[in-house]
């Protein structure tokens, strides 16, 4: 030690000028300064959840990974000028070199049925040219679930552009390419709002900006005040201030050089470094003030570094392992937090010993303050003595009101801890009037949300009738929950295509492959076809808007939503309807496809099932009644065939009627060769063709009879979505579960939310393991330094009542366990060890010196570089409440009161602990005439 | 001297004029691209497709063509084309009539025909890049302003600005074999002038009479990055079909 003494005392000017070098190569380093909070980057990109949702960026060109979204407010979108509008931003942006994929209402495949048929455009294929064709396009567009309430609002004014960027491009860039090339294009709409993940981490980076930029000096000055308020000298407040300052210009301009950008968490670095390294400043210069009433010259440096070098540097090795337990968090933000705060702290120590001593050295104050000496702080009335004069009786004369005091807090606080709720949605860490939270709320009221959850399904081939069904049974049954709303996939279009092609009220999943085969043809090529299925065609996603909801909801919904994919079938194999045993398992596959689509069973569930299964198992000719309506829809059903033959509808209608009325065991081909003078082979053509009509309006009466039935049970109409279930009715094969299965199907749910909610679950696993290695680390540095085994846990307790209050606040004051939050328990181990450290010490020296007062001497010395550096740092930290983030400001408060706390703690529980250790020398300090005197 | 420069001179501003006279306009070389075309005949041709998506996927359809010709009454033009393979497009039939004003779609699976809207040349059929108007062939005069934009020793490039108000392109670039007056590639312009798809000729075959019979072809999207390939392995002239072959009973039968 002694050497080191004179070392720094000879090579001050050295010392100095490489302390000023170093702090201006850093701080050019300032302009380097990089921010960024991508949270999907929160978790290593190792993680199983997170590869995962990155690999599907690269299997789906429309998943919505690197993506934005543009929201158009008009007066009326479906006016001519409006959808112009709206078809030349989309055009603009498609040509925007960074952009993958735009899906706009423009660019959705429509569906047009025609008189004989149908065609499948896009939306800009048919954009009107008039008001009337707009409106027109506006009610057609209302009856498609692909678009109406999804891209478009339900009040038909707003509508969405969904963006997608290539993977390799830089988002930021690609937001203003973007921005840039739709700005001049706006036209007639009356709002254009950006929104996406870049958007929102641009919006935290410059809120990180604004933290460190004004917050920091606000914190240095509150600090400034406070010190000289303590020291009444120049030097004793601006020394221990440039050393944290210090500390901050060198940590940030390091974390330039190691090329890792800083986040909203780690922004608040500076703010730490004012607030807890200026302590070490203050320790040093309090020390030093001691010395200059009994020393001279170079002496003075030497004995206050013999006296504080050691505690400094035990306290800094303490809080840097604290600090640096935070390493082994999962948590990107916060393990960069726990490297860069404990390299802050280590740097800190160095300027508060080496650097610090070294000025001191060259530019000796020519007085110091003389209330720092013992016999003035018992004489004077200056409010920190009389704090110091208080504790030091409470200690002495009142101890059983302290350890009373302590018990009704331990209980009170202990209340909190089983209400801490974690919660790290975007509106609980912003706040509710801050900008990216006014974004959500706005995208959530207009257009139900802004973020997507996706459950994605693998099997052998999407395109399978029973894939395609399960899509359907799986999008409906999410729709209850926030998280899994609005979904839509390629079974939505199939379904469509099918309504098109068999006709209205067929809105359903053909239970045949070749029906679907024969529909994809015109699926084929469509871009928001082809964005949901990968390339092999054997994986496909469900699209579900999600709503922002609590994190607890949002746990409840995926474990409810992962049940339920649980519990379909993984394993099926096709069955002709044509036992008892398949009749009955589609009977029973109708009624749960209904208490999916009702949420909800049915109370009488073996009537209905039994009423179900009556109709399954009777044949579609026992519903056709041969009537002059059904005779109608058959000609209707067979019209392009019959006026290729030259005849028309009315005219077989007619003879249809007279056949069924007359002559219904005459072949029909006889009937038409009389009627028509047909030969034998154009005839039999048109009699096979109207024979097949006729088993197609059976269909139809069969499947509206069951929908009458269940109407009836209900009580009420079912709208064209249970068209879905009424069609299964006529399938021809079921698909039941079997171990020799050929088609499999697995599933899992994935998307931004489920990430969130996956750090969620995450997060008390990480605090625990935190605190575990953080608790550890220290009670060994603790251990190493007292050498005595007792003593340590004796010492620890203030620090284990520190962080135990720590959570009792969080729950008793509802402040929500977040990122941020998360280091209060941590840092304050760290923070909190450097005070009981320093007592310590000095109790440990003063014992040596001068027994008989040692307490005294320890607390109101020590004591008062304990008090004036919590309330510099209290203060300090108390300035990040001011700050624009609701997370920040939360931890701010949290841990600047959990600061305080500490060193209440150790200075009023402390000397009671180490009197049980040490009773016999604190035994003898009781009896000694110092107290007599003071009483 | 001078009479002889003169006469000279004379000589060669006559060549010139001759050979300015001699040389062929866009709406000739389109003539005489129509009377290469097998007309007035009846068709049948068998090959197979090979369509790639913008992923690399690649499917191949065998298909079977029939069509008739009438250049004299176009309103006759008629053709069917049938896929054979695979499973799940077997026999979904096209069949477009009155030179492509009725388009009809029988799709087996659901033992139905379905008119497809008659106007709608432009549309892409089943998920190739060839629409029902790339089908009925032919770019006569009569649908396009045709100017000749160069030419070299092998071919002649035209420029064909569409006739009909409501097409997709705002001009095709064509490239026109000097000798044999095909079309050896068609350069597609959307209306913003950027360039969206290509056809082009691989392989011809020139018949007894001086028609040419396309052979292989290449119909490329640029924007969406897919790619249709037709390849005929056996081309039939003049077979004799029946009367109503082309009309919506045929595509229903399960063989043509």
């Amino acid at each position: 030690m002694k050497k080191l003494e004179d070392f720094i005392v000879r090579y001050a000017w050295p010392i100095f000028i490489v302390t000023i070098v170093i702090t201006i190569i850093f701080g050019i380093q300032f302009r380097n300064i990089r921010f960024e909070d991508d949270f999907t980057k929160y978790v290593p990109e190792s993680d199983a959840q997170v590869s995962f949702y990155n690999s599907l960026e690269d299997k789906f060109s429309s998943f919505q990974k690197k993506s934005m979204i543009i929201a158009l407010e008009f007066d009326d979108l479906f006016t001519p000028e409006s959808l112009n509008t709206l078809e030349q931003i989309v055009n603009t942006v498609e040509k925007v070199s960074e952009v993958r994929t735009v899906s706009a209402l423009t660019n959705m495949p429509k569906i047009i049925p025609t008189e004989e048929g149908f065609n499948v455009k896009e939306v800009v294929e048919i954009l009107p040219k008039t008001i009337e064709e707009a409106q027109e396009l506006k009610s057609d567009l209302q009856d498609d679930e692909l678009i109406w309430g999804k891209m478009v609002t339900e009040d038909g004014k707003a509508t969405i552009v969904s963006i997608s960027f290539f993977s390799t491009v830089d988002e930021y860039k690609a937001i203003d390419a973007v921005q840039k090339v739709v700005d001049p294009f706006k036209g007639n709409a009356q709002k254009v709002t950006y929104f996406g993940l870049p958007v929102i981490t641009r919006e935290m980076g410059n809120d990180a900006r604004q933290t460190m930029v004004r917050l920091t000096p606000l914190a240095a000055l509150i600090i400034l005040l406070i010190l000289y308020w303590g020291f009444r000298t120049l030097q004793g407040v601006i020394l221990p201030i440039f050393v944290a300052l210090f500390s901050s210009v060198w940590i940030l301009g390091f974390s330039v050089v190691l090329n890792r950008p800083m986040t909203m968490i780690s922004a608040v670095i500076p703010i730490m470094m004012v607030a807890l390294v200026s302590a070490y400043g203050v320790h040093f210069m309090n020390r030093y003030y001691d010395f200059r009433y009994q020393l001279n010259g170079n002496e003075v440096i030497k004995s206050t570094l013999n006296w504080v070098l050691v505690p400094i540097f035990l306290s800094a090795i303490t809080t840097i392992g604290g600090f640096f337990s935070l390493m082994t968090a999962q948590f990107k933000p916060v393990s960069d937090f726990g490297l860069y705060a404990g390299l802050g702290v280590f740097f800190g120590f160095l300027l508060a010993t080496f650097s610090l001593a070294a000025f001191l050295t060259i530019f000796r104050p020519k007085k110091a303050p003389t209330h720092f000496s013992h016999v003035e702080v018992t004489n004077s009335n200056s409010l920190i003595n009389k704090i110091l004069n208080f504790i030091y009786k409470s200690v002495t004369h009142n101890k059983k009101a302290v350890i009373i005091v302590t018990i009704i807090a331990i209980v009170i606080l202990g209340l909190g801890i089983p209400r801490i709720n974690i919660e790290t949605t975007v509106k609980a860490s912003m706040g509710p009037n801050h900008p990216i939270t006014i974004l959500l709320e706005y995208f959530k009221n207009r257009f139900g949300g802004s973020d997507y959850n996706y459950v994605y399904l693998e099997t052998e081939d999407v395109k399978s009738p029973f894939i395609l069904r399960e899509m359907v049974r799986i999008s409906k049954y999410s729709e209850q929950f926030y998280a899994f709303k609005d979904s839509s996939s390629i079974a939505d279009f199939i379904m469509n295509l099918n309504e098109a092609v068999e006709g209205p009220g067929y809105k359903a999943i053909p239970d045949r492959s070749d029906k679907i085969g024969n529909l994809w043809l015109y699926a084929q090529g469509n871009s928001y076809i082809e964005g949901r299925i990968s390339k092999d065609e054997n994986e496909s996603i469900i699209e579900c808007r999600a709503e922002e909801t609590t994190s607890q909801n949002l746990n409840n919904e995926v474990q409810l939503m992962t049940q339920f994919l649980e519990s379909r079938p993984k394993k099926v194999k096709a069955f002709p309807v044509d036992n008892p045993e398949t009749q009955k398992y589609l009977a029973e596959t109708i009624v749960k496809d209904l208490e999916i689509f009702l949420n909800q069973p049915f109370a009488n569930r073996q009537d209905v099932f039994e009423k179900v299964l009556t109709i399954v198992e009777k044949p579609e000719s026992d519903f056709f009644t041969k009537d002059a309506e059904a005779a109608e829809n058959v000609a209707q059903g067979a019209s392009l065939e019959i006026e290729d033959l030259g005849l028309t509808v009315n005219d077989v209608s007619q003879t249809l009627q007279n056949w069924f009325a007359k002559n219904p065991s005459i072949p029909l081909d006889q009937v038409l060769i009389r009627d028509f003078e047909f030969d034998e082979g154009t005839a039999k053509y048109l009699a096979d063709v109207l024979s097949y009509s006729i088993e197609q309006v059976g269909r139809r009466e069969k499947m509206n009879f069951l929908k009458s039935e269940v109407e009836q049970i209900v009580g009420y109409p079912l709208n064209d979505e249970y068209q879905f279930i009424f069609y299964q009715v006529l399938d021809t094969q079921v698909y039941m579960p079997d171990e020799d299965g050929d088609t499999m199907v697995s599933y899992r749910l994935t998307g931004s939310p489920i990430i969130n909610d996956t750090i969620n679950s995450r997060l008390f696993t990480e605090q625990q393991r935190s605190m575990i290695v953080a608790f550890a680390v220290i009670f060994l540095l603790v251990w190493l330094q007292l050498k005595n085994f007792k003593r340590s846990v004796f010492a620890y307790i203030p620090l284990a009542l520190t962080v135990y209050t720590s959570f009792g606040i969080m729950g008793l004051f509802k402040i929500p366990l977040n990122v941020a939050t998360l280091m209060v328990a941590s840092i304050a181990i760290g923070a909190g060890i450097d005070y009981t450290i320093h007592f310590i010490y000095r109790w440990n020296r003063e014992l040596e010196i001068d027994p008989k007062n040692a307490l005294f001497n320890t607390v109101t010395s020590t004591g008062r570089g304990m008090i004036l550096n919590s309330l510099a740092v209290s203060c300090g930290t108390y300035v990040m409440a001011l700050g624009p983030i609701s997370m920040m400001r939360s931890f701010g408060a949290l841990m600047a009161t959990i600061l305080l706390l500490a060193v209440v703690y150790t200075l009023f529980l402390l000397p009671l602990l180490l009197s049980i250790c040490d009773r016999k020398k604190f035994t003898r300090e009781e009896n000694n005439n110092t107290i007599n005197n003071m009483n | 001297m001078k009479k002889t420069v003169i006469i000279t001179l004379v000589v060669l501003l006559m060549l010139v004029f001759t050979v300015q006279a001699f040389a062929l306009t866009a709406d000739e070389i389109l003539d005489q691209m129509e009377e290469k075309r097998a007309v007035n005949t009846t068709q049948k041709s068998v090959g197979k497709m090979t369509l790639s998506d913008d992923k690399g996927k690649e499917e191949i359809r065998d298909l079977v063509m029939y069509s008739i010709d009438d250049s004299e009454n176009p309103q006759n033009r008629a053709f069917i084309f049938r896929f054979l393979s695979p499973a799940e497009v077997k026999n979904v039939t096209m069949l477009s009539t009155k030179d492509g004003d009725e388009i009809y779609l029988f799709m087996p699976a659901f033992k139905k025909v379905r008119r497809i809207a008659g106007s709608s040349k432009k549309e892409k059929f089943a998920g190739t890049n060839f629409s029902f108007g790339d089908f009925s062939g032919g770019y006569s005069k009569d649908d396009y302003e045709a100017s000749l934009a160069s030419e070299d020793d092998q071919n002649y490039v035209l420029d064909l600005k569409p006739n009909d108000p409501d097409t997709d392109y705002s001009k095709l670039i064509m490239t026109v074999d000097k000798e044999k007056f095909y079309f050896k590639k068609i350069e597609f312009i959307d209306l913003n002038g950027n360039h969206w798809k290509v056809l082009e000729v691989q392989e011809v075959q020139e018949e007894e009479d001086g028609t040419i019979t396309i052979l292989k072809m290449t119909f490329q999207d640029l924007k969406d990055n897919t790619r249709s390939y037709m390849e005929m392995g056996s081309v039939e002239k003049d077979i004799e079909l029946p009367k109503n072959f082309f009309s919506v009973r045929t595509i229903q039968r399960p063989e043509l």
